[in-house]
């Protein structure tokens, strides 16, 4: 609302001065740079909403090219071009000097292209044009393609928007136009119980959490009369501890349960399981990351608490309980979910270790932490599009129904044993490299750290325990299933998206240094956000 | 770039990304792909030992491979490593050549492609282990090797054992990769480097907490991978592997990595008292235990596997006792006679058609040349004079004894008795007495009797090289303070020092045996005793892991509890959630 209202304001030439009350406000960095630019330079800056735009447009084109043409299944190539065209205006902006500014109600703010917005950027928009692509055969049967691509647009244009806000509110606005498509694409299949009960599940905590996260923007507001997230970890200093914790405890929860920590993960297994493939890729692939990327934004500015021992527990928390619970799961995709829990905890371990401890752990915290969230994106969205191959063709979810189809399909076979040998750690795959990073960022901080370290390496070879029966089952079956020997074969538009992923496992696992490229804007924009040098 | 560089990187390079075009070449045909692998592994032997000549000290070239985090690609070529390169790259090389007739059964249900490639690949990988001198790429190459065993080991999935099998050495040595990887993390935290060398320099300055970590951390990634125990139960049910592979995994390309490792790590940890001693006796007592499991099975298979065990236990007790040298050329004639022995298990097992010793016998009026070096590898094993193995099971034992190790030296002297009895068990279980056996016997072709020629001629001269290559390790290991040793002086020093007295008693033990208690040793394990009973259930270690694991399976089964799948129970989580996370804040806070 507040982000179409301002831009309809822009484009019509309402556009008002952004009018600064107070002193500190001239004083800070962004807000003045504001103010110093001119008009023309403006129009020159409004390159970070180019991307979002871009992707809203895909979705309007979506939505009438499957309503108005006769072939719908291609709907996933229109869907696809315009994310590749978004991905490419992403790529092209030059991180912390593109700046849009304008201004509601009197309060200015503004979307800014910085490390983490250009990196949370392209996971989500490469993420999703590879999902468009698979979608194109797997949905083929499915009515209301429309709306699914066009959901899906929307869905990615929020995670976008989340990464460039500038300010809490928009952030909020754009976590919601990320959520509310999700909910709808979890039910997509609508005449099955499953999908509905899951995302009557998935909506009722999200909106718990929703809920939670503004009331914690709110108070931030209430005693700092600011939601611009440049300045306000200055303003948060003056707030008094009890406060800063209710703020920080309530944006944990609201955006923790996105992002899936134990105890608020409950919603996580039910709906990747019933949401289409596809969507299950882009739920745990980004959806999560992206929660928990609101959530790292919106608590690095109350650096008061220390909110980064609590991530910590709970990342080591999540860990175990996502592993345990995966190794008696039988349902591959609900097996694939579970150990997406247990990925967001190493995530959570490595950039908690940053958050509580910025100078000893902070560089290896982050550049671990984000480079994670790329690679659980690529592997995680990988191994669900394999599952989502596998029941495309054989129609079941059942691992023991699969017995044996890595011999009737053995591209897909042998791709889901790249994603759970990286999933699991193996080297050189990439899971391996930001785990690494992670396990040196506990020992960075050292004591608890070392322990912390030590703990995430047994989960690493604990979820080989459910990833190696699983590749056994699939691709060394001594038999083959009654329903796999009925198997149809894939189409290409299935196939490519999965071996684009296996490519990009092994190459981010073999040469790092492809991913540091986006991640490493990343941790220093972290590092200076917080304070560190 | 020097050629010696280029040279290592092609060792690695050609079978690793080689190996996989052989889904390619057989296009063409079958028995193209099959030249095509063995060309390969040939190029790759020949690339290892043209490395001799450039051994150097210390590491020789890097490539800034992550520059954010400062990691770089080092080579190293001293004569440690080279020669660890070399014997997985020639007995690879063998092995794949023995491949042509042994797989030549399989063809019909199981892929070849992927028998060759995931060879070469194993080759590669632990050939590469060896060269660099970077703990992360060490660590990446550690993984690739285990990978390759869990899948080589699984080869004939058709089966029932070698999936399960083939998970069991995947996991249970990456429960040793766990010490490892934290040993690595922490070497990198204390020094700022991943390069062995430059941690060698600085290791003094570590604080002793964390070395000791490390040090720990390494003893258990090498007893894991080099099967010490506790952690030793892969290794005998990894004998569900085609043969060949099981010669790769016991000579070649997997249990040497641990033992490398720590001769590797050696300097880092030179300083730490208790690092030396507790491989010291992880190796000793292994030697004993595995040496008397040994004893018992029936399989020809798991015989030798137990007996590498032994082995392997002997090479970590060197470590531990400081015998760098000795340790490493024992590796070295180990890996020779051992791949030996697996290859002449592996013809007698293609010829019978069977592993269980009971069902042999009399085969050496039928299998001349695979009776005659069988003998030899069997002697070598035992250690009797002048083959290899009796002057590299003489170093490790006269060092342990200079060095007043008595505890460690007698208990490695028992093993030695031990050695030769079960020695002489399989050896009369299989060639001689009545035939057992219903098939026609008849000796292996050719492609399987080379390289046992081949082998068998190097378990007995290997030893005349003693003088170069100690003196390639002398001037390329300057951390290692080892001298160079002449061949006359080995010699002299082999049978003037005490040890020589175990050599005789073994000798005399094998003649009894022969002559008198033939009966008794080959009849005591048919039913058990109170006396055998833990020997032959192997002291129940892989009874107490099941029932260990089975429990965790019903642990973990409990946490299903949580996911009730009723809203207003994942309600209560947000709010149980929210009161944990207000405490906890509080209580780190105020």
């Amino acid at each position: 609302m507040g982000l179409s209202y301002s831009w309809c304001c822009y484009l019509f030439g309402q556009y008002e001065e952004p009018r600064i009350k107070t002193d500190w406000k001239q004083s800070n960095g962004i807000a003045a740079k504001a103010k110093q630019l001119k008009w023309s330079e403006r129009v020159m800056n409004v390159t970070p909403l180019v991307p979002i735009i871009t992707l809203f447009i895909g979705a309007l084109v979506s939505y009438l090219f499957a309503r108005l043409l006769p072939k719908p299944k291609y709907t996933g190539v229109v869907s696809f071009i315009f994310l590749v065209i978004s991905g490419i205006q992403i790529f092209t902006l030059r991180s912390g000097t593109e700046l849009l500014t304008w201004s509601i109600g009197g309060a200015q703010t503004y979307l800014e292209a910085n490390g983490l917005a250009i990196f949370l950027g392209l996971v989500a928009v490469g993420l999703g044009a590879l999902v468009s692509l698979f979608s194109i055969s797997y949905m083929e049967h499915f009515d209301g393609l429309g709306r699914y691509y066009s959901l899906l647009l929307i869905m990615i244009a929020g995670i976008v928007g989340i990464g460039f806000a500038g300010d809490l509110f928009n952030m909020f606005v754009f976590f919601e136009v990320m959520a509310i498509p999700s909910y709808v694409l979890v039910a997509f299949e609508k005449d099955r119980w499953e999908p509905i009960e899951a995302a009557i599940k998935y909506i009722f905590m999200s909106v718990a959490g929703s809920l939670m996260a503004l009331m914690g923007i709110s108070l931030i507001f209430m005693y700092t009369g600011s939601l611009d997230l440049a300045i306000l970890a200055n303003l948060t200093a003056g707030m008094d501890s009890l406060t800063a914790i209710g703020a920080v405890v309530l944006i944990i929860i609201g955006f923790g349960v996105k992002a899936a920590i134990v105890p608020l993960h409950t919603w996580l297994p039910d709906a990747h399981s019933a949401a289409p493939s596809g969507i299950s890729a882009m739920l745990s692939g980004i959806i999560i990351g992206a929660g928990f990327i609101a959530m790292i934004k919106a608590l690095a500015v109350l650096p008061g608490v220390n909110s980064g021992v609590v991530l910590i527990i709970f990342g080591i928390v999540s860990m175990f309980v996502g592993n345990f619970i995966a190794i008696v799961q039988r349902d591959l995709k609900r097996m694939l979910a579970y150990s997406s829990i247990a990925q967001m905890g190493y995530i959570l371990l490595g950039v908690g270790l940053a958050f509580a401890y910025l100078s000893t752990g902070g560089e290896y915290g982050f550049r671990g932490g984000f480079l994670h969230i790329l690679n659980h994106a690529v592997i995680k969205g990988g191994a669900f599009l394999c599952a989502g191959a596998i029941i495309y063709s054989i129609g079941t979810r059942d691992l023991e129904e699969m017995r044996g189809i890595g011999r009737k399909l053995p591209l897909i076979g042998v791709a889901f044993a790249f994603f759970g040998f990286a999933l699991a750690g193996v080297p050189p795959l990439n899971g391996f490299i930001s785990k690494f990073f992670i396990c040196r960022a506990g020992v960075d901080v050292g004591g608890w750290g070392i322990v912390a370290m030590i703990l995430l390496i047994v989960n690493s070879v604990l979820s080989l325990v459910y990833y190696l029966p699983a590749i056994n089952k699939i691709l060394f079956s001594s038999d083959i299933s009654e329903k796999a020997k009925e198997a149809k074969g894939i189409p290409p538009s299935i196939y490519i998206p999965i071996i684009i992923m296996v490519i990009l496992t092994v190459a981010l696992g073999v040469y790092p240094e492809l991913g540091l490229k986006i991640v490493d804007p990343v941790v220093s924009f972290m590092i200076t956000s917080l304070g560190g040098s | 770039m020097e050629s010696s560089t280029l040279i290592a990187i092609l060792a690695v390079v050609i079978p690793i990304i080689g190996g996989p075009f052989c889904y390619v070449v057989e296009k063409i045909s079958p028995k193209a792909r099959t030249i095509y692998a063995i060309t390969l592994g040939f190029i790759t032997a020949g690339l290892t030992l043209s490395l001799i000549p450039s051994i150097t000290e210390g590491s020789v070239n890097d490539f800034l491979w992550i520059p954010g985090a400062n990691i770089s690609l080092g080579i190293c070529l001293d004569s440690l490593s080279v020669f660890v390169a070399i014997i997985a790259g020639c007995i690879g090389a063998l092995a794949l050549l023995y491949s042509i007739r042994y797989m030549k059964h399989a063809e019909h249900e199981y892929s070849l492609s992927r028998y060759y490639w995931q060879t070469l690949f194993f080759i590669g990988g632990m050939i590469g282990l060896a060269l660099t001198s970077n703990l992360l790429v060490m660590y990446i190459f550690w993984e690739i090797i285990g990978f390759c065993s869990y899948a080589l080991i699984g080869y004939y999935y058709h089966d029932p054992e070698p999936i399960p099998a083939g998970t069991k050495a995947f996991i249970v040595t990456r429960i040793g990769d766990i010490g490892f990887l934290a040993g690595i993390l922490i070497l990198w935290h204390a020094t700022g480097s991943l390069n062995v060398f430059e941690i060698m320099n600085v290791a003094s300055t570590v604080s002793p907490v964390l070395l000791g970590l490390a040090g720990a951390g390494f003893i258990a990634g090498a007893v894991g991978k080099s099967a010490q125990f506790p952690l030793h139960v892969w290794l005998p049910d990894a004998m569900v592997a085609p043969t060949t592979i099981t010669s790769l995994i016991h000579a070649a390309c997997l249990v040497n990595a641990g033992v490398y490792l720590l001769a590797r790590s050696y300097p880092i940890f030179m300083g730490l008292a208790g690092w030396s001693t507790a491989i010291l006796w992880i190796g000793t007592i292994t030697a004993f235990l595995a040496a008397t499991i040994a004893l018992t099975e029936w399989d020809i298979k798991r015989v030798l596997a137990y007996s590498t065990i032994s082995q392997l236990g002997y090479m970590m007790a060197a470590i531990g006792a400081g015998a760098i040298l000795a340790s490493k050329f024992y590796l070295l004639s180990h890996g020779i006679f051992k791949a030996l022995l697996f290859l002449c298990a592996g013809a007698i097992i293609y010829v019978t058609g069977t592993k269980d010793m009971r069902e042999m016998g009399g085969l050496r009026k039928h299998m001349k040349i695979t009776h005659i070096c069988a003998i030899l590898g069997l002697l070598s094993l035992v250690g009797i004079p002048v083959l290899t193995g009796f002057f590299s099971k003489h170093m490790i034992l006269a060092h342990l004894h200079a060095g007043g190790l008595y505890e460690a030296f007698a208990l490695l002297a028992i093993t030695a008795f031990l050695t030769a009895a079960y020695s002489w068990r399989m050896y009369w279980l299989t060639f001689q007495g009545d035939r057992r056996s219903k098939v026609k016997i008849h000796e292996a072709p050719w492609q399987m009797t080379v390289p046992l020629i081949v082998l068998a001629a190097a378990s007995l001269l290997f030893w005349l090289y003693i003088s170069p290559y100690t003196a390639s390790m002398a001037s390329s290991l300057p951390h290692y303070s080892i001298a160079h040793i002449t061949l006359g002086n080995f010699i002299q020093h082999a049978f003037a020092g005490p040890t020589i007295w175990i050599t005789v008693g073994v000798a005399i033990l094998i003649a009894l045996l022969t002559i008198k208690w033939k009966a008794t040793v080959i009849n005591a394990f048919r039913k058990p005793s109170a006396l055998t009973l833990p020997l032959m259930k192997a002291y129940w270690f892989d009874i107490f892991y099941n029932k260990c694991v089975r429990g965790l399976f019903r642990f973990w089964q409990q946490f299903r509890r949580i996911q009730t799948g009723d809203l207003n129970y994942n309600n209560l989580g947000i709010v149980i959630g929210f009161v944990i996370f207000l405490v906890l804040l509080l209580v780190w806070t105020v």
